[in-house]
């Protein structure tokens, strides 16, 4: 049983198996629990992707009617938050590809104010604690624009995993490949945000 | 086990991510406690990951999720019109005629029955028929010497030794019995 499966069942009386019934009837009940237990999970997702709170709120609504209408065509083979999350990975990805060629108004290029803070962070504080990050919108941004610079298949990758805590298994059961190529993917997300975090001063 | 080198890269990925179990796992913890250089690698590769999801969930807890389920339930469960009960073709038409009923319409309504009927001359005076010559009303006796008549009166004439007496006239809605003399 993977980890979201586990964890939901003990928040809620209802099962997934029970729930995953109730949905496919269509009842109306059974998606606002679905909603209201997946909801900020879809967002971290969701959020992760697009680095924008409207966004993805925008995201995880799309993903949740998604759901609506394509819970007649699951049949699953897949557990239903592998599912869930693929939707949202998709959904995520749809946004981004729609405004490809558009300024990202997520990130704020702030790189003077950094210099005008006078201010010397050095690698290891930035990475060693994250709390650090947050004390500034420049330094979030930063993350943010870190995440941009992966491909959608290592950002998604790296979200799971991070975020969400999903295993390997399930992360390729979401994005549809093998755990070897779940590892691979990580390998270079993790590498490859570090050297960013690094190089940001 | 004891690792004679330190920790690859892809190692402590995997050792990061919880996929490491049992024996290898161990060994791989054992070298961490006493590489200071290993140690201080997964500190920063672990801080990569942290400071992901602490921005995200940053991000989480400032979300406002209190329309997410009512926005869903609006697209996804449109609410339905209201039937209206069934009715039979006499209510229907009782109920068409009930809507149609308007303080206008039944002044108009008022207006034309009181047009036809003043038209129609259903209010004038209805002409009263001649009445009837009562024949008892004349003395047995007396013999009928003639009937005058117009338009408007019937007049019977008595023949006595003195002249004609006018015993009856009777006129269009009324009645008058006279003994005069006739003036001629």
């Amino acid at each position: 049983m993977n980890n979201q499966s586990r964890v939901s069942s003990q928040d809620n009386e209802l099962d997934d198996k029970e729930l995953l019934e109730r949905l496919r009837q269509k009842d109306e009940a059974a998606f606002e629990t679905l909603v209201r237990r997946f909801q900020k999970k879809a967002f971290a997702v969701a959020y992760g992707h697009v680095g924008d709170h409207s966004e993805a709120m925008e995201v995880v609504h799309e993903a949740f009617i998604k759901v609506f209408r394509s819970i007649d065509r699951f049949r699953g083979d897949s557990s239903l938050y592998t599912w869930l999350y693929r939707i949202v990975v998709n959904v995520s990805l749809d946004h981004l590809r729609g405004r490809k060629n558009l300024p990202t108004d997520s990130l704020t290029h702030t790189d003077d104010e950094g210099e005008d803070s006078g201010e010397e962070r050095h690698e290891s504080d930035t990475i060693h604690h994250p709390d650090r990050i947050l004390e500034s919108a420049e330094l979030r941004a930063e993350m943010q624009r870190a995440l941009d610079q992966l491909s959608p298949d290592h950002r998604a990758v790296i979200i799971l995993r991070e975020v969400e805590g999903l295993s390997y298994s399930d992360i390729a059961e979401t994005m549809g490949c093998t755990t070897g190529t779940v590892m691979s993917r990580l390998f270079y997300a993790r590498k490859k945000l570090q050297e960013m975090l690094k190089g940001h001063r | 086990m004891e690792l004679r080198d330190c920790v690859n890269d892809e190692q402590l990925n995997i050792y990061l991510d919880g996929e490491l179990t049992g024996a290898e796992k161990a060994t791989v913890e054992a070298h961490i406690n006493t590489c200071d250089q290993c140690a201080a690698r997964t500190r920063e590769m672990r801080g990569v990951g942290e400071a992901l999801k602490t921005v995200t969930m940053k991000a989480v807890d400032e979300a406002d999720f209190s329309q997410v389920w009512s926005r869903v339930r609006a697209e996804a469960f449109p609410p339905k019109p209201v039937e209206e009960p069934r009715r039979s073709w006499l209510d229907g038409l009782l109920g068409d005629l009930k809507n149609a009923f308007s303080p206008a319409f039944a002044v108009a309504v008022v207006i034309i029955v009181a047009a036809i009927v003043y038209y129609s001359g259903w209010l004038q005076p209805v002409p009263t028929p001649p009445q009837p010559i009562m024949e008892a009303a004349i003395d047995s006796k007396a013999q009928i010497f003639s009937i005058e008549s117009d338009s408007r009166a019937v007049m019977v004439l008595q023949s006595t030794e003195s002249g004609a007496t006018i015993i009856i006239v009777s006129d269009i809605g009324s009645e008058t019995e006279t003994n005069q003399e006739p003036s001629i």
